[in-house]
């Protein structure tokens, strides 16, 4: 459903994305590991048209995305829950929320949606009518999937969304993206916690400065002895 | 003496309305673009002449000259947005000298086509209301009732419209805003545009009240900033009480003080606020 070809990636001088290929099918949760500035956030602004790439193509449901700008992705169906969570945190829960659905044609007709939302993280219930900027990182985490599906994802981009969170928050999020494959829904995950990505993953890619260094199952990769050596605590 | 001071208090609020209206251009502008327009008060004095020129030149009624004016001049904020100021997104430094060459330019094209003289347009509604004594002209009402509403207007657009909590988003969090589907590039265009619509409106009842001259736009940039620092940059019904507190700071103290010195009385309220709540009266946390 996503394919991404050789990509490569410049910031100035430096070549961040070296031919990087990732092939994410239809209905499959896909882990991108990788160590702090192994390049997993340049993909997937890349991905989102946030940053251009340099070479290389990116195709999604069979079209290239050459020269799309990022909304037209987002309308497309890529969305993406960025890297620190990024809520407005001016809004409140509800607001939040609402900006998640901004593309959608149907944006005015959103209660069923909220609704669903709200079942899924009762957390945010409780919360709905409470500033984003005053809540804890875990709910601030809760909010931005929960704003990324109300965007109407056909695939669901995560970027580390279980940096600096409780391990009691990391399950839950593991949980939720586990509900969300259930569900059919498409899903990369970029995670420096290994353990985690890999468990939730049908396949992963380990990231290595700029490269693709292994690609397998989730299981694969974590029964792999350099992974455990690098990635993996034991 | 009671007269006086109620009498300069009023005046004091409608002259604030014509800052805040400015105010409320430079906050937008500063929020979505992350430049001070300064060139906000050239195209406020363009407003006002285009005003005088489409009503005592060309014979179009006073209401709807206004609103040709403004959308003229919305015009020119949309052009030298695309044009100048695409250019300098969140450069403050280049904002600010793009903004001076632009005032430059602008005040010398006016020189060339209308000179020095200044320019009075014909009583648009004369007549006066009388409130006890206080005596206060119609047209000034007029001016406040029509600059409140758009305030107003504008707050409601920015808190209940997608177009407005897309502004809202995208102040708060540009990057965000994007990964919803804002399409920033337009955003920040329309938000140009608005923001000279606004100085282009206040240009144009500002013509109703007082002479138009090419230098006008200086002094009104200036009481804008200041009132939307002072009310603390971003928010909307801030640089509404901004305003109006620089416009009676300086009505109310030229009773007292010497109106040659005008200009510094809400300086010194300023530098007063600021010193007490550094972020601006109304500043909301980004927390």
């Amino acid at each position: 459903m996503l394919e991404l070809d050789r990509i490569d990636v410049h910031y100035a001088k430096n070549h961040v994305l070296k031919g990087v290929s990732l092939n994410i099918r239809e209905g499959e949760v896909v882990s991108l590991v990788g160590s702090n500035a192994a390049g997993k956030t340049t993909t997937l602004r890349t991905i989102m048209g946030l940053k251009a790439c340099t070479a290389g193509t990116i195709r999604f449901a069979g079209a290239s995305l050459e020269g799309q700008a990022t909304d037209q992705r987002v309308a497309g169906g890529i969305v993406l829950v960025p890297e620190g969570r990024q809520v407005f945190p001016r809004f409140t829960v509800s607001e939040n929320l609402l900006m998640g659905a901004y593309h959608r044609r149907d944006r005015n007709r959103l209660d069923d949606d909220l609704d669903k939302a709200y079942a899924m993280f009762p957390r945010l219930a409780e919360r709905r009518g409470q500033k984003a900027g005053s809540m804890s990182g875990g709910e601030q985490q809760m909010l931005a999937i929960a704003r990324g599906l109300l965007s109407r994802p056909r695939c669901l981009l995560l970027d580390e969304p279980t940096l600096g969170l409780a391990p009691r928050i990391v399950d839950e999020i593991s949980l939720t993206i586990r509900k969300l494959a259930e569900q059919g829904l498409t899903v990369l995950l970029a995670e420096q916690n290994a353990g985690m990505a890999l468990a939730v993953a049908d396949r992963a890619y380990v990231l290595e400065t700029g490269r693709v260094s292994l690609e397998g199952t989730g299981a694969e990769l974590a029964g792999n002895e350099a992974v455990r050596r690098n990635y993996l605590d034991n | 003496m009671l007269q006086l001071v109620v009498g300069q208090l009023l005046n004091g609020v409608i002259v604030g309305t014509l800052y805040a209206i400015i105010a409320l251009g430079v906050t937008l502008t500063f929020g979505i673009t992350g430049i001070v327009n300064f060139a906000l008060g050239a195209f406020m004095m363009l407003g006002a002449y285009f005003t005088w020129y489409f009503s005592d030149g060309l014979g179009i009624p006073y209401p709807l000259a206004v609103v040709l004016a403004t959308l003229a001049i919305a015009l020119v904020g949309l052009v030298a947005d695309q044009v100048l100021f695409r250019f300098t997104r969140n450069n403050l430094i280049n904002g600010l000298i793009v903004s001076i060459g632009l005032i430059s330019v602008i005040v010398a094209i006016v020189l060339m086509v209308w000179t020095t003289t200044p320019q009075n347009m014909h009583y648009v509604l004369p007549g006066v209301f009388r409130v006890g004594g206080v005596i206060v002209p119609k047209m000034k009402a007029v001016v406040f009732g029509v600059l409140l509403l758009v305030i107003l207007f504008t707050y409601a657009a920015l808190t209940r419209t997608w177009a407005g909590r897309a502004a809202y988003a995208y102040a708060q969090n540009p990057e965000a805003a994007a990964l919803m589907g804002v399409r920033t590039k337009v955003l920040q265009a329309g938000v140009a545009a608005y923001s000279a619509a606004l100085a282009g409106l206040g240009g144009g009842l500002y013509a109703s009240l007082y002479s138009i001259t090419p230098e006008i736009g200086a002094g009104y940039i200036l009481k804008g900033v200041e009132a939307a620092i002072l009310a603390g940059i971003g928010s909307v019904m801030g640089s509404f009480a901004g305003g109006i507190i620089i416009g009676v700071a300086e009505g109310v103290g030229s009773i007292f003080l010497p109106s040659a010195y005008n200009d510094a009385y809400g300086l010194v309220f300023l530098v007063l606020i600021l010193l007490f709540k550094p972020a601006g009266l109304f500043a909301v946390s980004s927390r």
